[in-house]
């Protein structure tokens, strides 16, 4: 899925963690990096998002901890 | 007059010094060592934990063979003592494992999002809050587990409960028919309690590992009783000094480290059919 798409459907925007800084969101597609201003965990709607249901994403926390690659690499 | 329902923060900063934290019901005791009962729950001094800021369980990604979960409300009682037994034989045969007492961990009730819809339920779990998910990447990533457990009025108890409910999302990934991640691991069981209904909690528990895909051990299920004619008081001492428990727990333990050797999870791994509910 392109970023562009997911950013239609993510529920970034949503999120008890959400900091909006008007940064591009769907972290998980994130080339690289983290979001600059999201820096507390405060829950994840990641696991109920349709891109990680379409997308079969294992992960959770990308605007933190890094996009579903860049996790996975970590591992 | 004010009043403060419990859960709520009360009014006044910290004291200062040294404090122990109840790990079965929360009692926080401000003294330089911790009390020899729990004045709110009766737990003994083994249950207090030195107190300091909650922070979220967090799995490091390291590989282990072994997860050895003590199940019990109490972190060092008579279950625990059990999980003691099989952290012995994990040592002497060389695995690398990781034991967790539960009681001192956040697990929050399991939301039961598949009962909404069958596909809400998945892993990674939709409860993001507590320390859960690390559970779950680490019943994921190591190749075994042994749980322990009490007899709580013919069952195993309600935390242990909490906690393979929260297993859900791993086991609803067969029902959705995408891949799994736990078919042919092994599991052991070790039951401990007062009077009866051993076997039924042990097998209670062995069902949310088969519905996983999971290999009980043989001989995979150790668990001892002490008898209604006696009190609950001496049930410890009679545990620790009793051939048969040392002999049956690090038994099961040795099973499954044996099992598990034999490397089953990898010659599985994609020519099982799940069957599951």
């Amino acid at each position: 899925m392109d970023r562009k798409k997911a950013i239609g459907l993510c529920n970034c925007g949503m999120c008890p963690s959400f900091v909006d800084c008007k940064e591009e969101i769907a972290y998980c597609l994130a080339e690289k990096g983290t979001s600059g201003c999201i820096t507390f965990e405060q829950g994840c709607l990641c696991p109920g998002c349709p891109v990680q249901a379409e997308e079969n994403f294992q992960h959770v926390y990308y605007c933190t901890r890094g996009s579903e690659t860049g996790q996975s690499h970590a591992r | 007059m004010s009043i403060t329902v419990p859960g709520e923060a009360r009014p006044g900063s910290p004291m200062p010094g040294k404090a122990w934290k109840c790990a079965v019901c929360g009692y926080i005791s401000h003294a330089e060592s911790p009390p020899a009962e729990c004045p709110q729950c009766a737990g003994t001094v083994r249950e207090f934990v030195e107190f300091s800021e909650k922070k979220t369980l967090r799995y490091d990604g390291k590989q282990f063979d072994v997860l050895l979960i003590n199940g019990s409300n109490h972190r060092a009682n008579n279950t625990g003592y059990l999980a003691d037994l099989a952290e012995e034989v994990l040592r002497e045969k060389g695995v690398s494992y990781r034991r967790y007492n539960i009681s001192e961990f956040t697990i929050n009730h399991c939301w039961c999002c598949y009962s909404m819809r069958d596909n809400a339920c998945r892993y990674p779990c939709r409860d993001q809050l507590d320390d859960m998910p690390a559970f779950h990447e680490m019943v994921i990533a190591s190749k075994a587990i042994i749980v322990a457990s009490p007899i709580n009025w013919n069952n195993m108890s309600a935390r242990l409960k909490d906690f393979l409910d929260r297993l859900n999302c791993i086991q609803n990934l067969y029902l959705l028919k995408r891949p799994g991640l736990t078919e042919g691991k092994i599991v052991g069981i070790a039951v401990s309690g007062h009077e009866d209904g051993a076997t039924k909690t042990a097998m209670d528990i062995y069902l949310y590992f088969q519905q996983m895909g999971y290999v009980l051990a043989p001989f995979g299920i150790a668990y001892r009783t002490h008898g209604p004619q006696f009190n609950t008081i001496t049930d410890t001492e009679f545990l620790k000094n009793d051939p048969l428990v040392i002999q049956k727990v690090k038994g099961m333990a040795n099973n499954v480290v044996e099992t598990m050797w034999l490397a089953g999870e990898e010659k599985l791994k994609g020519k099982l059919v799940p069957v599951c509910e």
